[in-house]
């Protein structure tokens, strides 16, 4: 699978530099709005599946300079479940923060991201690195891109090690007469955690919505 | 008492003619003339006359304009003397006289003690009746681009015909033929341009003849000679840049996204149904529970958005380009008029030099 993926990055990359050979950039962009997510998440914990579906709510935050950035993400909510617990409620939060390094076209993003989830099975958390490719497409004078980013999810501090992968397409819409931008997309991601001998992978798919102030010069 | 009057003048006047008698001696024109001055005061009229003609023609070529205008008014006060015993008025023959006179100065008034008003009556016939033309010249003048200079002003006593033309030494066809009138003053006017004007004198050098022509008598005529030479060197220009070229010009609005859009959306719907199904947990997990079905709307959706936007799209406008496009723009503008500005001072500060020369 990672065989698989990897080839889709590099088809993915080849495409993106093909298109955005004019791309203008600019110089510097501020971003600050509201995230909503309509999430599904499926987990198999002792080989019973799960599926709960959930939705959360927080901000976005994305500082651009020239060729680098910053953009942190922490939202949480509530799922509720409708596996083995049959039906109880588990809130969850996110928390994603990642340094941006090149073109918006294709940029290198190195981050850390941290999960937590509590139900009546009790509390638990994780947190990873991450690393992988944002581009963002500008198509023509429109105001909109066309943003693509996937990585991969690698074990960092703590006694679960998660790893995985994510990926997220969206659309943005960002007049340049008026200083808000707009956001619809999908994200998904998939962990497989391990904790000694607990092994427990789980994904999750996102219906992103976002927008809010965006500052660009 | 008038004649005794007369006669003391005459002689007071005489005075510097005749000087010592070894002057006398010398001069023969003076001698002659005191003679004939004597004969008038002494009322013989006609030794007067024969003594003044003697002058005027037997020393014609000695004589300077002073002596021939007292030769004439002795002869001319001698054949028309005023109204005395003895004397005979030879109207006709002093009438021939005083034309002469003012052949030689249009302006001319007899002494009061050659003269008398029948006298007076007369020159005025003579001045009426006489053609004198004249013209004077400018030396030198500067001329701007431009200007017009008068280098000859021509009067006359009678209303003439004035004729020039001007024509280059290298015998090329005259630059400049032109006339005025019938009318008693003309003048010749020379016009410099540092363009292409036909009109204009250019450097060279030049014959300007000018000619008066009576215009109640076709034969009386008059024609004056003049060399012209024009310093008029070549004007060193800036030269003045071209305008901009559009083909130089960076484009202000990127070309249209239609392919972009179309491709960026195919590649995002794509990627958002192909990943999902491809980025799954695990095998156990992938079969206990379907993929999230939503990413294939989103992916549609997705698609939909950026081919829309692309076909929608006008080019994205390049500020960078216009704002480097606008500062060339500016730049050449600069350059042409600092040119153009530096030009026209050259062309106001130019002067082009005219010089006349009476040709004997």
């Amino acid at each position: 699978m990672k065989l698989r993926l990897t080839h889709l990055f590099a088809g993915l990359a080849t495409c993106l530099a093909s298109v955005t050979a004019q791309a203008q950039e600019p110089k510097f962009e501020f971003r600050l709005g509201g995230v909503s997510q309509l999430s599904v998440r499926n987990a198999l914990l002792a080989s019973d599946a799960s599926s709960s579906n959930g939705s959360t709510g927080g901000v976005d935050l994305g500082l651009r300079w020239k060729q680098f950035g910053f953009a942190v993400r922490a939202h949480g909510g509530t799922f509720d479940d409708s596996g083995p617990a049959g039906g109880s409620i588990g809130d969850l939060a996110f928390a994603d923060a990642m340094l941006l390094m090149g073109p918006r076209v294709t940029a290198l993003h190195l981050g850390y991201g941290l999960r937590g989830s509590s139900s009546v099975l009790g509390a638990s958390s994780f947190s990873f690195a991450r690393a992988g490719l944002t581009s963002a497409i500008e198509i023509g004078g429109t105001g909109i891109s066309a943003v693509f980013s996937g990585g991969l999810l690698v074990p960092s501090f703590g006694e679960t090690e998660a790893t995985g992968f994510e990926l997220e397409t969206s659309l943005i819409w960002a007049p340049r007469r008026f200083p808000v931008f707009a956001q619809f997309g999908y994200r998904h991601e998939q962990f497989n955690l391990v904790s000694g001998d607990f092994e427990r992978p789980e994904e999750t798919g996102s219906v992103v919505l976002s927008g809010g102030l965006r500052l660009s010069r | 008492m008038l004649q005794t009057l007369r006669r003391f003048i005459v002689v007071i006047a005489a005075l510097p003619l005749v000087g010592t008698p070894a002057q006398a001696q010398r001069s023969p024109i003076v001698d002659v003339m005191l003679r004939a001055r004597t004969a008038l005061n002494d009322f013989r009229f006609a030794e007067a006359d024969s003594l003044s003609t003697l002058v005027l023609t037997a020393f014609d070529r000695q004589l300077n304009r002073q002596q021939r205008i007292e030769a004439l008014s002795i002869a001319a006060a001698a054949r028309f003397p005023d109204a005395v015993e003895g004397a005979v008025q030879r109207r006709e023959s002093a009438l021939e006289a005083l034309r002469q006179l003012v052949r030689l100065d249009p302006e001319i008034r007899l002494r009061e003690d050659l003269s008398w008003s029948g006298l007076d009556v007369l020159l005025d016939e003579a001045r009426a009746s006489t053609f004198v033309p004249r013209a004077a010249h400018v030396a030198q003048s500067s001329l701007p681009s431009g200007q017009v200079q008068n280098v000859v002003t021509g009067t006359s006593t009678l209303p003439a015909r004035w004729t020039w033309r001007l024509t280059p030494d290298s015998g090329a066809a005259p630059v400049l033929q032109d006339s005025s009138g019938p009318a008693l003053t003309a003048t010749v006017p020379l016009r410099f341009t540092l363009g292409e004007e036909a009109s204009s004198i250019r450097d060279g050098s030049y014959r300007l003849l000018v000619t008066a022509r009576n215009v109640s008598a076709r034969t009386d005529s008059a024609t004056w000679a003049y060399r012209v030479i024009v310093s008029a060197p070549v004007l060193e220009r800036v030269p003045v840049p071209a305008a901009l070229d559009p083909a130089t010009l960076l484009p202000e609005v990127a070309p249209r996204a239609r392919t972009r859009g179309v491709v960026a959306g195919l590649i995002a719907g794509a990627v958002t149904i192909a990943g999902t199904s491809a980025i799954r947990a695990s095998s156990d997990l992938s079969s206990a529970v379907s993929v999230d079905s939503r990413s294939v709307m989103v992916g549609v959706l997705i698609a939909l958005g950026a081919g829309t936007a692309g076909f929608l799209d006008k080019g994205q406008a390049l500020p960078e380009n216009a704002a480097a496009n606008l500062q060339a723009r500016t730049q050449r503008t600069n350059e042409i008029q600092a040119a153009i500005a530096e030009n026209r001072r050259r062309n106001e500060s130019y002067r082009a030099t005219v010089t006349v020369e009476a040709i004997p």
